[in-house]
């Protein structure tokens, strides 16, 4: 019964934060279309770099142009989601812990992080969300796949999931600003690491570097996951895997997350 | 111009303080090299050659276009300059003696001197690790014209993440600017895919655009490829560097009436 009240209480802050932002960005109409303009740009490289590929190739590693449709359509809808939930949210912590800002937020009778990760919901990036689900259903007819619930439902697990390894892996790098004052160069690694994962489907990792691209950086499995569930085989190994490796990341993130605050020493009040 | 040195000669001091952002950026190289050897290495299954490269040349491109992207470090500014217009910070560059695009510019090639130190020894554990596939440079005039235009391209980017930065004086917030700004200019600039597996009509427009000089060409100048081009890349970037330069000039002198020096 708490845990109930509990959850309402924070879909009613959930909802509050999102009908202020809403308000916030129809103010700063620019920064509301440049967001979607970047969005929809993301969308069009993407769609540039595979046509490019297919242009001189027929398959990759056995994927074919439908399958790759798939995967860039699965990538623009966990994009689009990351985008509009928390990207600007979790990207504005080290700035906030490096000038001392996040005193304000410790003070409220709110899970902290909760605030911090939901304060900068971006309403503009949900739109992309719909080239994503066009693709996936072109690519989904293409490929003669029947749909059923338990397809669906799978796949909208894995997208889950994914949503939350995602999170956790851009929390983990934040949280390293509570020992590290600059840590530009290490968005710089995540974004190249999350570019390149969306670019290059994790099947063509073998040996050490899929263990890496898997398990210990797991951004391969971002978007290729649920593009192999949906469009080929999926055992139970690869469902292990992605809960075992979601769960891990989720546990670190929340540890380093507390071991920070405890660290925090408010620079600047 | 002596004032402008020392900004640079500041901004490599600065440097030093951050020995942990410049030695994770050391790991940049091998991320993006790493990743494009993988895929590669697939796409050449039953290839031997595409846009007109072998699977070595192929990584050797990449090798080159890591490293030229390492050495532009004005992307981090552009959110440090932002921040000054927009907390009201900016006023210092109104009261002292020095223009904010020199300031700017020297800071930027401050900070890419420091990179060069580590990138190279980056680069370098990439090459070692990669030996039997790197294709070294064709001929020492290639390297020169492709290490000129690779600097002039340096030159490019930093004025147009500068001219990214002089938006916040009108919207305030850059991010999705700035954001665009690389998506692009890393696509154009064939940071993600050589430009030779373009369609021709596709790249014969976009050589007369910076980006294709900015990291395709000197790293197809390296391989000893499309040397015929390097000399029409000099005289595009030059123009294009006037040009910007002096786009750069006429809206800060616009855009600058619009400081509201909140914060300050």
């Amino acid at each position: 019964m708490k845990g109930i009240s509990i959850l309402r209480r924070y879909l009613g802050i959930f909802i509050r934060l999102f009908k202020f932002r809403l308000s916030n960005q129809m103010i700063y109409r620019a920064s509301f279309w440049t967001v979607f303009i970047v969005d929809v740009s993301m969308f069009l490289i993407q769609l540039a770099v595979f046509s490019t590929l297919f242009l001189n190739v027929d398959t990759i590693n056995g994927w074919n142009k439908y399958q790759m449709i798939f995967f860039v359509g699965t990538f623009n809808i966990i994009d689009s989601i990351n985008m509009s939930l928390f990207f600007f949210g979790i990207t504005s912590i080290p700035y906030k812990i490096r000038e001392g800002k996040l005193d304000i937020y410790l003070t409220r009778p709110v899970n902290t992080l909760f605030w911090l990760s939901l304060e900068n919901i971006d309403v503009s990036s949900t739109i992309v969300i719909i080239p994503g689900v066009i693709m996936v259903s072109y690519a989904t007819a293409k490929l003669g796949i029947t749909l059923t619930f338990g397809k669906v439902a799978g796949y909208l697990l894995l997208l889950i999931l994914m949503l939350l390894l995602f999170y956790s892996l851009m929390l983990i790098i934040r949280t390293l600003s509570f020992w590290f004052i600059k840590t530009d160069a290490l968005n710089d690694l995540e974004g190249e690491m999350i570019g390149f994962s969306f670019r290059v489907p994790g099947i063509v990792f073998t040996g050490v570097s899929k263990l890496v691209l898997y398990v210990l950086l797991p951004y391969a499995l971002l978007a290729t996951l649920p593009t192999q569930y949906f469009t080929t085989s999926f055992s139970l190994g690869h469902w292990a895997l992605a809960l075992g490796v979601t769960s891990a990341f989720v546990l670190i993130s929340q540890w380093l997350w507390r071991l920070g605050l405890k660290n925090y020493t408010s620079a600047s009040s | 111009m002596r004032k402008y040195l020392e900004v640079g000669k500041i901004s490599v001091k600065s440097q030093i303080t951050y020995r942990f952002d410049v030695l994770i950026g050391c790991f940049m190289p091998f991320i993006r090299v790493f990743l494009a050897y993988f895929l590669w290495r697939t796409l050449f299954t039953d290839k031997t050659e595409m846009g007109g490269m072998t699977f070595p040349m192929m990584l050797t491109y990449y090798i080159v276009c890591a490293f030229i992207q390492r050495l532009e470090q004005s992307n981090g500014l552009v959110w440090e300059f932002a921040g000054e217009i927009r907390e009201g910070r900016f006023t210092k560059y109104l009261v002292k003696p020095v223009s904010p695009l020199g300031h700017f510019v020297f800071t930027s090639l401050g900070k890419t001197l420091y990179h060069l130190v580590f990138t190279v020894l980056a680069v370098g554990c990439v090459i070692l690790i990669f030996k039997g596939q790197f294709v070294g440079p064709a001929s020492a005039g290639s390297l020169i014209l492709a290490l000129l235009i690779a600097f002039l391209g340096l030159l490019v980017m930093i004025l147009l993440n500068y001219l990214t930065a002089l938006l916040a004086f009108k919207f305030t917030d850059i991010t999705g600017w700035h954001l665009l700004n690389g998506n692009v200019v890393d696509f154009l600039s064939g940071a993600l895919l050589p430009l030779s597996l373009l369609p021709d009509w596709m790249q014969g427009v976009m050589r007369y655009f910076p980006f294709y000089y900015m990291q395709f060409l000197p790293a197809s100048l390296c391989l000893g490829l499309r040397t015929q081009e390097a000399f029409f890349g000099l005289l595009v970037m030059v123009i294009w560097i006037i040009v910007l330069w002096g786009l750069a000039e006429f809206l800060y002198h616009r855009f600058r009436r619009l400081y509201e020096e909140v914060g300050a």
